[in-house]
C-alpha cells in the first residue's frame, strides 16, 4: 500500500517539475535571439560585425518613386517612413539584408517590398570594409506605430546568434509631411530625397 | 513486480561496468557524431598559405596557376579599385570546373570580396577584363587540357589599405590555398 | 510494458479521433459576402468573384489562361508582416487540385507582397482554372483559421498553426472578359 502511494507521489511530483520547467524555461525566440547592439540617432552604433548610423526619419503619407524618369506614386492605408543613414562592414565584405520598424507597443514592419529594385535600397547593397555608405530604408506603417519606434538592422533574419543593431528613433509622429519624393540619380549620390530641407 | 534474489544480484553486478561503460559510450558518440562538421571547420578556417611570386607559376590543386596582374586603379573619393589577372593550365579542366573557387583580397585585419564588375571605374579604366570570367565554373568549362583558363577579380578597398594579399582557394586542395602578395612599387 | 501499453492506447485514441471527424465533418458556419471574418491571425471580408483571362495587372499572359479571381479586404491582426494568406483563403474546383493563388494589391495593381500589421488592405487573389473544366457560376471560398502558440509542441518555438475552417462563403462568378 505504502509503496502504491509512494510512486503515485513520485508520479504527480515529476509532472509538476515537468510542468514548470515547461512553462519556465525561456522561449525558442529568446534562445535563439540575435545579440543586440542598441544606440540612438545620429551617432555610429557598432555590433561585431558592422556599424550603422541614423541621421534622419522623414514621415509622409504619400510617396512618389522617380527612377530614370519615370515615376510613380505609392499610397498607403497608414504613412511612409524613409530612414537615411550610413552603414559599414568591419571586417568582410557582407550585405545587410534585414531591416524592421519596432513599432513603440512591439509590432514588427519590415522594410517595403512595394518600391522597385531599381531604387538602391539597404538589403540590395553590399558592404565593404572600411568603406561606408549611405543607406535608405523605407517602410510602410500605419500612423501610431511612428511615434516611439526602433530601426532594427541585421545580416540576415535567419541566422540566429548573430548580430543586430537597433537605433531608436527621435520621431514625434506629428510631423507628417504631405508627400515625399525620392528621386534615383545619375551622378553622385544614388538618391535624392524631396523636397530637401 | 519482484523479482527473485538471483535477478537482483546479477542486476546490481551489471550496474557499475555499465555506467562505466557509458562514460566512454557517450563522449565516443559525441565525437563520432560531430566529427564530419569539426573536420569541415577546419578546412574552412584553418588554412594553409602556399605562397605564389607574381608572374610565376605555381602548382596548385590539380592546375599551374600564375598571378599575371595585381594593381590599383585610381578609384573615386575614398576608394580604390584593386585588379587581379590569373590564369591556370589544368590537365583537367573540367574536373576542375566543377570545385567552389575563393577569391578574397585581405590587408591582415579585414577581407574583402571580389566585386562582380559592377565597378563603373573599372569598366572605364580597363575593359579588358570584362572579356576574363571569374574563378570557377565558367572559366574552365570550355578550355581544352593544357590551355590556359583566364581569370579576373576586382575588389573595392579602401585607398590607405596596405599590405594587400590576394588569396586562390578551391575547395578540393583546402586547407592549402595560393596567397600573393601586392608588388612593392 | 506499461510505456508500450500506453503508446497502444495512444495510437487507438488518436486513430479513433480521426475516424470520428472524418465521420462528423465540422459544420463550417456560412457568411455572406461584405461581411468580415475573423481567422485568429486575419481579419477578411470577401467581397466579389469573377471570371477573366487579364489579372489585375492588366498585362494578360503569354498563354491565355482562365483566372477565377476573389476581391477581398484583409487586415494582418498579428505582430509581424505576412504573405501566406493562400492558407487561408481558399476555393475548389471539382476532381482537380488548383495551383497555388497569385495575390495583386489592389493600390498598385501589382503583385502583393507582405501584409503588415494593422494595415487594411484590399487585394485580389487569382486562381489559374483548369481550361478543360467549366467555371461554375457561383464558388464556394473556405477561410481557415489560424491559432498562435506560444510554445509548440516541437521547440517551443512561437509561431501560428492553421486550424479547422471558420466560415465558407458562396460568391456568385461575374463573367469578365
Amino acid at each position: 500500500m505504502m509503496r502504491v502511494a509512494r510512486s503515485v507521489l513520485a508520479l504527480l511530483f515529476a509532472v509538476a517539475v515537468l510542468y514548470g520547467m515547461q512553462h519556465t524555461r525561456p522561449l525558442y525566440s529568446d534562445i535563439t535571439s540575435p545579440i543586440v547592439a542598441s544606440g540612438g540617432m545620429n551617432r555610429r552604433v557598432e555590433a561585431s560585425a558592422f556599424a550603422l548610423s541614423l541621421d534622419r526619419v522623414r514621415v509622409a503619407r504619400v510617396l512618389n518613386v522617380e527612377t530614370f524618369g519615370k515615376s510613380k506614386t505609392y499610397t498607403s492605408s497608414g504613412v511612409w517612413l524613409v530612414v537615411e543613414g550610413e552603414a559599414e562592414a568591419k571586417f568582410e565584405t557582407l550585405g545587410l539584408t534585414s531591416g524592421e520598424w519596432l513599432s513603440g507597443s512591439g509590432v514588427r514592419y519590415v522594410l517595403t517590398d512595394r518600391v522597385p529594385a531599381t531604387i538602391e535600397m539597404m538589403p540590395g547593397d553590399v558592404y565593404q570594409p572600411g568603406l561606408p555608405r549611405h543607406v535608405l530604408l523605407m517602410f510602410e506603417v500605419p500612423e501610431d506605430a511612428v511615434a516611439g519606434g526602433t530601426v532594427v538592422v541585421a545580416r540576415t533574419k535567419l541566422l540566429p546568434l548573430d548580430d543586430e543593431i537597433r537605433i531608436a528613433t527621435n520621431v514625434s509622429g506629428r510631423d507628417i509631411e504631405p508627400e515625399l519624393t525620392i528621386r534615383r540619380n545619375h551622378k553622385g549620390p544614388s538618391w535624392t530625397v524631396l523636397p530637401q530641407r | 513486480m519482484d523479482s527473485s534474489p538471483a535477478k537482483v544480484t546479477s542486476a546490481r553486478r551489471g550496474y557499475w561496468p555499465s555506467m562505466a561503460a557509458l562514460v566512454v559510450a557517450l563522449p565516443a558518440a559525441l565525437a563520432a557524431q560531430t566529427w564530419g562538421s569539426i573536420r569541415d571547420w577546419r578546412a574552412q578556417h584553418v588554412r594553409q598559405p602556399v605562397s605564389a611570386t607574381l608572374g610565376q607559376p605555381i602548382d596548385y590543386a590539380g592546375a599551374s596557376w600564375t598571378v599575371t596582374r595585381f594593381t590599383r586603379l585610381t578609384g573615386i573619393e575614398r576608394s580604390t579599385v584593386v585588379l587581379a589577372e590569373f590564369e591556370a593550365r589544368a590537365a583537367d579542366p573540367k574536373a576542375l570546373g566543377a570545385i567552389p573557387c575563393e577569391v578574397r583580397l585581405a590587408d591582415g585585419s579585414r577581407e574583402w570580396k571580389p566585386t562582380l564588375f559592377a565597378d563603373p571605374v573599372l569598366r572605364q579604366q580597363y575593359p579588358e577584363a570584362e572579356q576574363r570570367s571569374l574563378c570557377g565554373g565558367i572559366a574552365f568549362a570550355a578550355m581544352e587540357p593544357g590551355q590556359p583558363a583566364r581569370m579576373v577579380a576586382s575588389f573595392s578597398i579602401p585607398a590607405a589599405a596596405s599590405s594587400l594579399t590576394l588569396s586562390i582557394a578551391l575547395y578540393s586542395a583546402l586547407p592549402n590555398y595560393l596567397s600573393v602578395s601586392e608588388p612593392q612599387p | 510494458m506499461i510505456a508500450g501499453l500506453g503508446g497502444l492506447a495512444a495510437s487507438a485514441i488518436s486513430f479513433s479521433m480521426t475516424l470520428y471527424e472524418a465521420a462528423h465533418p465540422p459544420k463550417v458556419p456560412v457568411v455572406q459576402a461584405g461581411q468580415q471574418i475573423d481567422t485568429g491571425r486575419w481579419f477578411v471580408t470577401l467581397r466579389s468573384a469573377r471570371v477573366g483571362t487579364v489579372p489585375p495587372t492588366g498585362v494578360p499572359p503569354s498563354q491565355p489562361v482562365q483566372l477565377v479571381m476573389v476581391d477581398m479586404d484583409v487586415v494582418n491582426r498579428s505582430a509581424t508582416p505576412n504573405n501566406v494568406l493562400y492558407r487561408v483563403v481558399a476555393i475548389s474546383a471539382p476532381a482537380q487540385k488548383l495551383e497555388m493563388p497569385t495575390a495583386y494589391l489592389d493600390r498598385d495593381k501589382y503583385l502583393a507582397g507582405y501584409f503588415n500589421p494593422n494595415m487594411p488592405e484590399r487585394l485580389t487573389m487569382a486562381w489559374e482554372w483548369p481550361a478543360d473544366v467549366p467555371v461554375p457560376d457561383k464558388v464556394t471560398v473556405t477561410v481557415t483559421g489560424q491559432i498562435y502558440k506560444l510554445r509548440d509542441n516541437l521547440y517551443g518555438a512561437s509561431g501560428w498553426y492553421d486550424r479547422d475552417p471558420v466560415a465558407r462563403v458562396d460568391l456568385p462568378v461575374e463573367k469578365v472578359p
